[in-house]
């Protein structure tokens, strides 16, 4: 027997936090005060560092908070970066998603970068270089000193990437971390190297990509993880610990990868953690630092909308790898991870499933976030902390975001 | 009893559903000799022949539930047993019976 509408809208028998508002994945509204508060005040990974080895590399970055940036090294090998937008009319700087400003551009010269609208030159320090024809058009009334780029705060940390935060007076990195990252201090000791990039872009809220991220209930869901990971000994012990700020770590295990026919055993390792181990923190309010020895990923979520989200994935290795390393560090990682592998377009799936179903926001007036297993790995303790932190920020409850919930329901 | 397979039609180690009679059992061959189940699970009729099999155990791949295939007892993650068939091998034939 199915439910009707009054029951199906009806509160469940569950203390607020244990269950959510869809409200709060779709809700124009509330995802455009996300963006001010959540997004607009806390540090977010733009890019590694290995993705911008040489100066006068650059890359440009799409910030969830709905900014433009560009990240560039410059002459003194510091990481800066700058909103992409001229000063002058308000074009972009840069169109390109990556390259390098060391030559000339089909819009000025080397070293700089050069609006193509009409020529306005700045150098990767930011400096507005050259205004042509300035004295003719402006006399002295518009100076290059004046017009500089729009300078954010970049600091290169936690195994070399590149964080940016749009508020120029949010704390440091580390006091907004919680201690978060120490707990994976050794997986991040040694220098990385980004040789994996690819981006999905779904149907579906950035938290709900987090959410999953959160969670490993959804293991039945993937069999790969249910033969290497459920059936095998330590799953049961995994635990989330959470961190100030929302943040959360599962403590890692062994997987069993010959466990899955076809599979082969891992045989390399990662700093910290032995062949086969699997390691992973979420990070408020979108990034995942997920190690499966021997290969690292990295989510970063951008949303572009209350419900559609764009992911983007790095996969890692160590900048001491010797090219048969690599391979092998690749090979497992895009066994599992890439886009055609084992696990990721599951977990895209299962994303997009809730985006698609919670799109009318007056269909589900619950979803729950309800079990409680001593935080052990599929406790859904992760989330909830993570909405603790969400609660926080925004002023709003998760379950309850309008303060109203009969009105809301109906 | 019936004639569900012959030996050799499941090696050493492996698992494998047959029909008999329209119902789906599975063929065992453990680590001490054939034995046969249900070839369903009690749990939510997932097909057992799609699990895994350790020469002892007998894992159902969707949840888990897992069962000690001398006794159908249950271990691990699973909340009941096993249905066993007795099972008879002769001249390399494998035979069941299904209680009706």
């Amino acid at each position: 027997m199915g439910r009707n509408r009054s029951e199906w809208v009806s509160k469940p028998e569950l203390e607020a936090g244990m269950y959510v508002d869809p409200a709060i994945y779709t809700d124009p509204a509330i995802f455009a005060e996300e963006q001010e508060k959540i997004f607009d005040t806390t540090w977010v990974i733009a890019c590694h560092e290995s993705e911008l080895p040489e100066i006068y590399d650059f890359r440009t970055y799409q910030h969830p908070g709905g900014h433009n940036l560009i990240i560039v090294r410059d002459e003194n090998n510091e990481i800066n970066a700058f909103l992409n937008i001229c000063p002058h009319r308000g074009n972009l700087l840069i169109y390109e998603p990556a390259g390098s400003i060391k030559g000339a551009s089909p819009s000025g010269g080397p070293r700089r970068i050069t609006c193509l609208f009409h020529a306005w030159a700045f150098d990767a320090g930011g400096s507005c270089i050259d205004i042509p024809r300035a004295q003719d058009g402006y006399q002295d009334r518009v100076k290059p000193c004046d017009y500089a780029l729009r300078k954010v705060r970049v600091e290169v940390n936690y195994g070399g990437f590149v964080w940016v935060n749009m508020d120029e007076n949010a704390p440091v990195l580390k006091d907004t971390l919680g201690g978060a990252l120490d707990a994976i201090a050794d997986t991040l000791a040694e220098p990385l190297e980004v040789f994996h990039y690819h981006r999905a872009v779904i149907d579906g809220n950035f938290k709900m990509w987090h959410d999953t991220n959160s969670e490993f209930y959804h293991d039945y869901m993937h069999y790969h993880n249910r033969i290497t990971g459920m059936m095998q000994p330590g799953y049961w012990e995994r635990e989330y610990i959470a961190y100030e700020g929302g943040h959360a770590q599962v403590t890692d295990m062994q997987l069993k990868y010959d466990a899955f026919e076809g599979m082969d055993e891992r045989k390399l390792g990662w700093p910290g953690l032995d062949a086969g181990r699997w390691a992973l923190v979420d990070l408020f309010p979108g990034i995942s630092f997920n190690i499966r020895a021997p290969a690292m990923r990295l989510d970063t979520t951008i949303p572009l909308g209350p419900n559609k989200v764009l992911i983007e994935f790095r996969g890692l290795g160590l900048k001491s790898d010797t090219p048969e390393v690599r391979a092998e560090r690749i090979r497992d990682h895009n066994t599992i991870w890439g886009p055609f592998g084992r696990n990721l377009p599951e977990d895209l799936l299962g994303t997009t499933g809730q985006g698609v179903a919670l799109n009318d926001r007056t269909d589900a007036p619950y979803v729950l976030h309800a079990r409680e297993e001593g935080n052990k790995v599929h406790d859904e303790i992760g989330m909830r902390h993570y909405l603790a932190m969400w609660k926080e920020k925004m002023g709003r409850s998760p379950s309850d975001p309008y303060g109203n919930k009969v009105n809301a329901a109906e | 009893m019936k004639y569900v397979c012959e030996a050799t039609d499941v090696a050493e180690g492996k698992i494998k559903g047959f029909d008999v009679d329209g119902e789906r059992v599975l063929i065992i061959n453990g680590d001490n000799g054939f034995r046969a189940s249900t070839g369903v699970c009690p749990h939510q009729e997932v097909l057992l022949e799609e699990g895994l099999f350790d020469g002892c155990v007998l894992t159902c791949h969707s949840h888990l539930w897992q069962w000690d295939v001398e006794t159908g007892d249950a271990q691990g993650l699973a909340e009941g047993p096993l249905e066993m068939y007795q099972t008879k091998v002769e001249d390399g034939k494998v035979y069941i019976t299904i209680p009706k």
